[in-house]
């Protein structure tokens, strides 16, 4: 069930690096709660530099993100109350374990008074094993440090969770254990923007897929119109095509 | 906010390995830097006290050591043990201790030096990866996309990790300064303890501003190797090159003659008024000292007369010499502060430099010691040395020389002026070591100011 209203919303957003590099252009995108928007590109095609707009890592050229109507780039403190983000190759902090991790991110996501059977939950719903849950995060494998990346954002309990090619390096199993996640997340109502490069997993899960070229959107398809089409063929045929700038 | 990140700090950094290290090598090298200097004070307290007894009434004053040298030998080796006084000049002895020749070449380790060199590479090293070593395995990232502030972040990382730093140091001191009390050291006696304490407080003045400086460029790099490497050589430089670059670059500014031009032209000076001296004692000598038989020779008669007419002449000679060593003091003073200025660009320096003068083996104490040594050299030329005289006769040709000298008779015993090297008092020291102190907070503030702005637009992508 989606909102009306767009919980992530792109508004002509455009970045030019000091270098003279644009790696966004023009970008227009909205991401509706209980959505899941892939966004598929090469490297440099503009899709991690869409997600730290979206935190106010660096500042847009012009044009403005949203989150939750909030101009992300007006009042950031208060946009990144409802935006979770999970990152690729998330290391966290190797000295603490998993639920010190997860309790000091549920702190500053403004979560203070969680239990530590609140904590347990969070980490049982990724299916991170129950041994792990005290054990120091310098001994976890990268599936599992991915698993406890997602239940920090799922603690933060926030309208919108930005995933920066959340599934890269992720062996089958986790990225299927991953990805019902992710279809119980959106059950709840997130809105979900997700950079990736697995076009197979942007099919399954993705409501919406858009393909990123050198920083402009050049394709965007639902999951409706995905059904008749070949995803794999359309990205390998943009990925091919004659460069967009002269 | 800030509560949280500074806990998460706190916690990070004492589950880490160099937590352990750092307080290993505190614990070790503290206490035993401290117990093994005290012992060496003793012995040199012990020395200095028979000395001073056997002397008895004499011109050799001697320099009572400093307890405080424990914390920071300093100059403590380079000021003299005892010093000989003579009409119009004085000799300093045992200024170095020569046994100890591995010590004279490599420093000794003691409190300050400790704090200096080796808290102050830990400080920026801790700090210098703080902020670069969080983006590269991507934990920046995760925290800022939480409503927090990058100043609320980067005072919490400040204070949270500053305050693990303080612990093996706190705790390493206080054992030292039990284990010093236990042995009998008087850290209650004159005014030591609040010595003590503004030693403590420099050095955390000082270790916070290092570890400024290392958040500073923590925040300016964004590889945790590079990092290192940077706050390594920013250690080097305020560490080694800057105070050590201070004495010949004030050398080259400021040119004095040498101690030895100066004893020859000091020399010179005196030589000039002993012959007008010894013309206008001519005529006395004619009277009263034959030597050739043709009158008699009545040496109390001649240290008689001569007292009314040498009089002038010496004490122009006392005068101009003290007037002569004044104004070499004075230029040898303007380049040691020169040089000491330009070392102060070096928090490193700045803390040294205070530290030690409050340890009393410092420039402060340097320069008290010596106007104490002039003003006995004053006292017992009055009481002392005017008894004494030494004349000396050149023909008006200047070929020939006749030189003699005595004691005129004192009336009853010579009273020796006592000697008892008085050392500044506290508030003299304080205001020595004033601008080290406004250095090391206007250092804290730079350096925390440039890490706070620097991280403000720290790319964390």
């Amino acid at each position: 069930m989606t909102t009306l209203q767009p919980i992530l919303k792109a508004d002509d957003l455009s970045k030019r690096y000091e270098d003279g590099v644009l790696a966004l252009d023009h970008l227009n995108l909205e991401v509706r709660g209980g959505e899941v928007y892939c966004l598929l590109g090469a490297n440099g095609a503009g899709k991690t530099t869409t997600i730290n707009l979206f935190l106010n890592f660096i500042p847009p050229t012009t044009g403005t993100c949203f989150i939750k109507g909030i101009d992300v780039n007006k009042d950031p403190l208060e946009a990144k109350k409802y935006v979770a983000f999970v990152s690729e190759n998330v290391m966290l902090y190797g000295n603490f374990t998993a639920r010190q991790n997860l309790d000091f991110f549920a702190k500053l996501g403004g979560k203070p008074n969680l239990t530590k059977e609140q904590y347990y939950q969070v980490m049982r719903r990724v299916s991170l094993q129950e041994k792990a849950f005290e054990q120091r995060v310098k001994t976890y494998s990268k599936g599992m440090r991915q698993k406890l990346g997602i239940s920090i954002a799922i603690i933060k309990d926030a309208a919108g969770i930005l995933l920066d090619e959340p599934t890269s390096g992720l062996d089958p199993k986790a990225a299927e254990e991953f990805q019902e996640t992710l279809a119980e997340l959106k059950g709840e109502g997130k809105a979900i923007l997700m950079s990736t490069h697995d076009i197979f997993r942007a099919k399954e899960i993705g409501d919406r897929v858009g393909i990123m070229k050198e920083g402009r959107l050049v394709m965007e398809r639902t999951r409706e119109e995905l059904q008749y089409e070949d995803l794999v063929k359309i990205y390998i045929d943009y990925m091919k095509s004659e460069p967009l700038t002269a | 906010m800030f509560k949280t990140i500074f806990k998460k700090e706190l916690l990070d950094q004492i589950l880490s390995p160099k937590f352990l290290i750092v307080s290993l090598l505190c614990l070790v090298l503290v206490p035993a830097s401290l117990l093994l200097n005290s012992a060496g004070y003793d012995d040199a307290f012990r020395e200095y006290d028979a000395a001073r007894k056997e002397a008895g009434n004499s011109t050799e004053i001697f320099r009572e050591p400093s307890a405080l040298s424990a914390f920071g030998i300093g100059l403590e080796n380079v000021m003299p043990k005892s010093v000989v006084f003579s009409k119009y000049q004085m000799e300093a002895r045992g200024a170095q201790v020569q046994s100890e020749v591995l010590s004279n070449i490599n420093g000794k380790i003691d409190f300050v030096v400790i704090v200096s060199f080796l808290l102050g590479l830990i400080a920026v090293l801790y700090a210098g990866t703080m902020a670069c070593e969080e983006k590269e395995i991507g934990t920046l990232k995760l925290v800022l996309a939480n409503p927090v502030k990058r100043s609320t972040v980067i005072g919490a990382k400040f204070a949270g990790g500053f305050s693990v730093l303080l612990i093996p140091f706190a705790l390493s001191t206080l054992i030292a300064l039990l284990l010093l009390l236990g042995q009998g050291f008087p850290i209650f006696a004159s005014g030591n303890a609040a010595r003590i304490a503004a030693v403590i407080v420099l050095s955390v003045l000082y270790l916070a501003a290092m570890f400024s400086l290392g958040l500073f460029i923590s925040t300016r790099t964004h590889k945790t190797s590079l990092a290192l490497l940077a706050g390594f050589f920013a250690w080097i430089f305020l560490t080694f090159i800057i105070p050590k670059t201070g004495e010949p670059l004030a050398g080259l500014i400021r040119r004095i003659p040498s101690e030895d031009a100066m004893k020859a032209n000091r020399a010179q000076v005196r030589s000039q008024i002993e012959k007008e001296k010894g013309k206008a004692l001519a005529p006395l000598m004619e009277k009263y000292l034959h030597v050739d038989g043709r009158g008699k020779w009545d040496w109390d008669a001649y240290t008689k007369a001569r007292g009314p007419v040498a009089q002038n002449y010496e004490e122009r000679i006392d005068q101009t010499l003290q007037k002569f060593d004044a104004a070499y003091e004075q230029k040898k003073s303007d380049r040691r502060n020169l040089s000491l200025n330009i070392a102060r660009i070096s928090p490193a320096s700045a803390f040294t430099q205070a530290a030690l003068n409050f340890c009393d083996t410092g420039v402060a104490d340097l320069e008290n010691f010596s106007r104490s040594l002039q003003n006995h050299g004053i006292l017992l030329s009055r009481a002392v040395f005017k008894y004494s005289f030494q004349d000396t006769f050149t023909s008006d040709d200047g070929k020939t020389n006749r030189s003699m000298g005595g004691a005129s008779s004192p009336e009853g015993k010579i009273d020796y002026p006592k000697f008892r090297y008085q050392f500044p008092a506290f508030e003299e020291t304080l205001r020595a070591a004033a601008p080290d102190l406004v250095l090391l907070i206007f250092f804290n503030l730079i350096f925390f100011a440039a890490a706070y702005v620097s991280f403000g637009g720290y790319d964390v992508r």
